[in-house]
């Protein structure tokens, strides 16, 4: 039984403070946001009532409709605008609204025919014209087979222990041939690119199957120790199956084949190829739930910084449960519970890793307002925990202990939207971890500046 | 049947009917008539032939007849919409609604010419909403649908939004679920393939939907007026699709660049500490 220090305690006290912290702003925002919901959901219902006893009031119809819109029962405001045509049939403006509403349900075919009768409208002024016209090139773009989406974060950190070394320097103990090497922990800054992109291709069939590919990228170059740099490239390619097919709804099963490779102090660390499955299911609530499970071979490149990487050779299994939990109108609520079993050719190297993980992201509008986008503020908050025992002791550290790590993260960051597409912000990360062996203790604090990018 | 056995039948068939409950009991008015061109006509089962009129209520069983230029558009009380178009007969067979639970069933039988169907709070629920027509039971799971029949019967099931359509014919069933994809059915029966809908097709019956008159709004509305009212969504936002693709992105979480760099780093001698443990020391080394 190994023993705790006191200061593990403090810092898992201060760790469980921070959940605590994390998970009580997510619960006080969900009664606001229900309450909010509510409170529409009943002026909706009443306002039918309304309309029923009085169907050809056209302001009544719009209020209607455009709460709909609110409330995303799109069905409601489709209903309430198509009987406006029914009063009158030239309404290019009610058209590009209903035109909007199918794009929205990606019933796009029908989109477009309603767009380009508003375009083609001899009543349309010029800027209902040109608001159809962009409309129409809007949901060409959607409607294309070829769909991309991505992020790019481009930034700037610190990191107090960049090395991940422990605080004091730590004497070789005696009888040791291998080198001592004083450990002190070491700050450095860095520049850093995470990327992520995907690619679906529509295969055009009546189930909406796609072939899909996803692309990772991440690379640090630090400022002092270019031992530190990092590189991590991951693709993963297969088609995503719908299974309304077999009567499972919002449901979709993808297989895919999957490379990785890293470089670590600019030079080949591993590479890895394997394959996955995931389920994905959104839920009639609106929470999106995957389930993945990943199997990977690796083989690791033996170099002058590190002579022995081939023996860390082996395969690496993760299974995955992600839940995404929209709340209101522009929070959500992420959870993450994943197991990673890493094989090596050796015991002590071989591991196995738990990990629990939340992060709550709410947007809002601040003191500063931005044209277009309505909450331009966004904060994000996330705490984790991992637990990693090792499968056997190491010989050469100590033939009796097991090595066992548990680290506790969390952090916070908050960004300004400046339009659709471009983020600037700061985070502040902590990572604390402690070990049975004593020098695999650090802790690291991460204070990041960044530009983001979503297309 | 004996009297004792009569007595019986009758008194079960009292309870039930006394135990089914008030909400779930078939509506006399199942709606109203939001919108309605002439000539449009409703006979209300045991009733003679009326002229619809806007605001008029649509009662349980009430026959719905259009000729060339009629049009009618029933706001059921669940929310649901149905437009009947031009040259059509269609029939409200069953409507039960439960405002609390939102549950109940819709039956309705066309026998010609063409309508359109949104979805409210029935067709959320499976098997809730059917529309029998020469060729086949149309089925609506949670959308909207156009369904067109041809004058021998036939007809072809536009599937604008859902989870699904359905069609079943003594030949087979089959069920739609793409957008904006239609299935052709024979007069016999026979369904044919899925296939994207036409645009020309769809604006042909978008067409039949059209206002022929002003629908009964006095006055109706104007462009005018439409023009200068708020949009439905800011800036025209429809990225909503592009947002939901994000959500399949696989990103590099920034904790597990610390996970992968403890792992290697550590393993490094200039920054690594493979071969020291204080705690072997403490213990062990004296």
């Amino acid at each position: 039984m190994q023993r705790r220090e006191p200061q593990f305690r403090r810092r898992r006290r201060l760790a469980t403070l921070g959940v605590s912290l994390a998970l009580s702003l997510a619960a006080a925002s969900l009664p606001a946001a229900a309450d909010d919901t509510d409170s529409k959901r009943a002026e909706f219902l009443s306002l039918y009532q309304q309309v029923l006893k009085n169907p050809t009031n056209v302001e009544l119809t719009l209020h209607y409709a455009r709460l709909g819109a609110d409330l995303g029962d799109y069905e409601a405001s489709v209903s309430a605008l198509e009987r406006l045509l029914m009063y009158n049939p030239n309404l290019p403006t009610a058209e590009i609204e209903l035109g909007l509403l199918y794009a929205r349900l990606k019933s796009y075919a029908m989109a477009r025919v309603y767009l380009e009768q508003a375009a083609a409208a001899p009543n349309a002024s010029p800027e209902v014209r040109a608001r159809a016209q962009d409309a129409l090139t809007k949901v060409d773009r959607l409607n294309s087979p070829h769909q991309f989406a991505g992020q790019v974060e481009l930034g700037v950190q610190y990191q107090s222990d960049a090395n991940q070394a422990p605080g004091a320097a730590v004497p070789a103990p005696p009888g040791f041939t291998l080198p001592s090497i004083p450990l002190r922990k070491q700050s450095d800054g860095d520049v850093f690119l995470n990327a992520a992109g995907i690619y679906r291709y529509d295969l055009g069939d009546a189930e909406s199957d796609t072939l899909e590919a996803t692309g990772t990228l991440y690379e640090s170059v630090f400022f002092h120790d270019s031992h530190l740099n990092l590189g991590i490239a991951e693709l993963t390619l297969g088609p995503r199956l719908t299974l309304d097919r077999i009567g499972i709804e919002h449901a979709t099963l993808r297989p895919y084949l999957m490379g990785t490779y890293v470089t670590l102090s600019n030079t080949s660390l591993l590479a890895g190829g394997g394959g996955g499955i995931e389920l994905a299911k959104t839920f009639q609530w609106g929470t999106l739930a995957r389930i993945f499970y990943e199997h990977e071979e690796r083989g690791y490149f033996n170099s002058s910084f590190d002579p022995l990487a081939s023996q860390l050779n082996g395969s690496v299994d993760v299974a995955r449960l992600t839940a995404s939990q929209p709340i209101g109108e522009a929070s959500t609520l992420d959870l993450l519970l994943r197991y990673v079993r890493q094989n090596t050719r050796f015991n002590f190297d071989t591991n196995s890793q738990y990990r629990i993980q939340a992060s709550y992201t709410v947007r809002y509008a601040g003191l500063l307002s931005v044209p277009g986008v309505p909450r331009p503020w966004e904060t994000v908050l996330e705490v984790g925990h991992d637990w990693t025992p090792y499968d056997a002791a190491n010989p050469a550290i100590n033939p009796n202990v097991k090595r066992s790590d548990r680290s506790w993260f969390f952090g916070g960051s908050e960004f300004l939207h400046v339009n659709k597409w471009l983020a600037a912000g700061i985070g502040v990360e902590r990572q604390i971890t402690s070990s049975n062996i004593g020098n695999f203790s650090f802790n690291n604090t991460t204070a990041t500046l960044s530009v983001k990018a979503s297309f | 049947m004996s009297p004792r056995r009569l007595a019986i039948t009758a008194c079960t068939t009292a309870s039930l009917l006394l135990a089914l409950p008030a909400a779930l009991a078939p509506a006399q008015t199942v709606g109203v008539t939001g919108a309605v061109n002439p000539n449009a006509t409703g006979t209300p089962p045991g009733a003679t032939v009326r002229a619809l009129g806007t605001g008029n209520d649509v009662i349980f069983n009430e026959r719905i007849a259009t000729e060339a230029t009629g049009q009618a558009d029933i706001l059921f009380v669940d929310r649901s919409a149905l437009t009947v178009g031009p040259n059509s007969d269609l029939v409200i067979d069953e409507f039960v609604y439960s405002p609390d639970t939102g549950t109940g069933k819709l039956a309705a039988s066309a026998t010609k010419g063409v309508f359109r169907f949104v979805g409210g709070a029935l067709s959320k629920n499976p098997d809730s909403v059917t529309i029998k027509t020469p060729a086949a039971i149309v089925g609506v799971r949670g959308g909207v649908i156009i369904y067109a029949m041809n004058p021998n019967g036939g007809g072809t099931l536009y599937f604008l939004y859902g989870v699904q359509a359905s069609l079943d014919t003594p030949k087979g069933h089959k069920e739609l679920r793409r957008r904006s994809w239609a299935i052709d059915v024979g007069a016999d029966g026979q369904i044919g393939d899925a296939h994207a809908a036409d645009p020309a097709a769809l604006a042909a019956l978008l067409a039949l939907f059209k206002g022929t008159g002003n629908g009964g709004a006095s006055p109706p509305p104007t462009e005018q007026g439409l023009a200068g009212l708020p949009a439905l969504f800011i800036d025209d936002d429809i990225d909503t699709n592009q947002i939901d693709l994000r959500n399949y992105l696989r990103p590099v979480d920034a904790f597990d660049i610390f996970q992968i760099e403890s792992l290697y780093k550590t393993r490094q001698p200039k920054h690594g500490v493979i071969i020291i443990c204080t705690d072997c020391c403490t213990r062990n080394c004296g």
